[in-house]
């Protein structure tokens, strides 16, 4: 399927060709590869439901992207706002939101851990041009704010990648560590 | 690009090698539109999918137990896991080293060894050190890496400067894609080409936990000996420890704890000493949560960390 081709690209053709490039671009974002599937699969399902709208728009695959990254920026939000019970948040954890540590600790995976911490702009906004490769002003438009916002979102996150070294990732392991005599 | 924003671009690269199949996505989009609420899709499928993948990737048997009354207990596995297999062993170590850390999870398998053995986790100091970790990744992404010949297979190896000084990584697929990382020598580079082509089979070698909760038992073990340990699991939002290494309880007050006098260090975690053993529950929750989880932790107050300091 190409973009901007003058054609209405079928639902199906269009998760053909986009959701594996959607699966990998959640996964850098949300740095989990089960909540990305989550989020991806939330996001396709909107887009089924509204496809007859969203495929005349002059980039439906930017458009589901920016879907994907709303999503991302909102899940926590809405996650929270439920009066859960323990043992239901629990189970909604079962796989770690944040990256599980027992994979690689080199450094890209000390930087991963790093970037996993990030607050989600911060981190969407590094995703968008380290990843994605996008400019200020396409990232702004992503995340719905003004270039010099996203300016101050990459700078701040790179200063805080440049100086927060915390090889042990998830900050609770740390406390303990810190406790442990 | 300067060096960090490098760094910045390679781990995400990395990050995205771990996508989820698209399997799974496809089949739902497929499915009549019998929507469930948005909460439930996400507590249900994210749940038996993330417990599924976890399980599976773990070489964890899921026995499912359905719970009368909770709906969402059914999902977790009630069959106590089996030991992971590590699939690889170094065939040659640096002088010296002992190997101090062993890890199955969802991303793969990870031991490192060290030549200054201590009961804190490795990869939280600077110490000279050395990993081999495996998953089921793909070596894409590699190629500009300076390519390597190893022991049946092509590698890649790169230098780059850590926080720690320099450090070499060497990446090679061969069942599964694996990578060693190097770090504390003069020359990392040959240490870890050393390594890496020393790395062969291994059907022995295995890691288990010191502890369960509901099934749930990814291992993560480190020490300074085999009766100088800490096991840990992760299960957001709690991290849960067995411990020979008692934690400072400055701060805490008492609270019964798995039937025991344990403390509570207030927005920290609940800790207590049970069959000569710590057990230690923290995370974001509050005393009556943590005390609940430290009940419900099935504990090996004697497991056989012999590996530790080998």
């Amino acid at each position: 399927m190409e973009e901007g081709a003058g054609l209405t690209p079928s639902f199906d053709d269009f998760v053909a060709a986009q959701v594996t490039p959607l699966l990998r671009y959640a996964t850098v974002l949300t740095c989990d590869p089960h909540l990305a599937q989550d989020v991806v699969q939330e996001v396709l399902l909107r887009a089924q439901q509204r496809w007859d709208r969203i495929s005349r728009v002059d980039l439906p695959a930017a458009y589901v992207k920016r879907m994907v990254t709303n999503e991302f920026l909102s899940w926590r939000r809405r996650r929270e706002a439920k009066n859960v019970a323990l043992s239901t948040d629990t189970l909604e954890h079962i796989s770690p939101a944040v990256p599980d540590t027992s994979h690689h600790y080199d450094e890209r995976e000390a930087m991963l851990q790093r970037i996993s911490q990030l607050p989600r702009k911060q981190r969407a906004a590094i995703v968008l041009r380290y990843y994605e490769h996008y400019d200020d002003a396409e990232i702004a438009k992503t995340l719905g704010c003004a270039e010099g916002t996203v300016r101050s979102h990459i700078s701040r996150a790179l200063a805080t990648l440049r100086l927060d070294y915390s090889p042990e990732p998830a900050a609770a392991g740390l406390r303990l560590q810190e406790g442990l005599s | 690009m300067n060096d960090t924003e490098q760094l910045i671009s390679d781990a995400l690269k990395r990050q995205a090698e771990r996508a989820p199949h698209p399997g799974p996505t496809l089949a739902r989009l497929r499915r009549p539109a019998r929507r469930r609420s948005r909460s439930s899709l996400f507590l249900m499928v994210g749940t038996a999918v993330a417990a599924a993948a976890v399980l599976f990737t773990a070489g964890v048997i899921v026995g499912r137990g359905p719970s009368p009354d909770d709906g969402a207990a059914a999902l977790l596995p009630t069959t106590a896991p089996a030991q992971t297999h590590l699939k690889y062993s170094p065939g040659w170590l640096p002088d010296g080293f002992v190997e101090v850390y062993r890890s199955a999870g969802p991303e793969g398998i990870v031991r490192a060894w060290t030549s200054q053995p201590s009961a804190n986790q490795p990869f939280a100091t600077g110490q000279p050190m050395v990993s081999l970790s495996l998953d089921g990744g793909s070596p894409a992404g590699y190629e500009t890496w300076e390519q390597v010949q190893l022991p049946g297979a092509t590698g890649y190896v790169q230098v780059a400067d850590g926080q720690s000084g320099k450090a070499a990584t060497v990446v090679w697929k061969a069942l599964d894609l694996l990578t060693v990382t190097v770090r504390g020598f003069a020359d990392v580079k040959a240490t870890a080409l050393q390594f890496a082509g020393s790395v062969k089979p291994d059907e022995k070698s295995a890691v288990k936990s010191a502890l369960e909760y509901h099934g749930m038992s990814l291992p993560r073990v480190w020490g300074a000996s085999p009766s100088k340990w800490t096991s840990e699991i992760r299960v957001e939002p709690f991290t849960a420890q067995v411990s020979t290494e008692k934690p400072d309880l400055t701060g805490g007050r008492p609270v019964e704890v798995r039937g025991k006098q344990g403390t509570y260090v207030p927005g920290r975690f609940v800790a207590v000493f049970d069959h000569d053993v710590w057990v230690v529950v923290l995370g974001d929750l509050d005393e009556g949560q943590l005390v609940k989880i430290a009940g419900d932790l099935k504990v090996d107050a004697k497991p056989d960390f012999s590996w530790i300091g080998r």
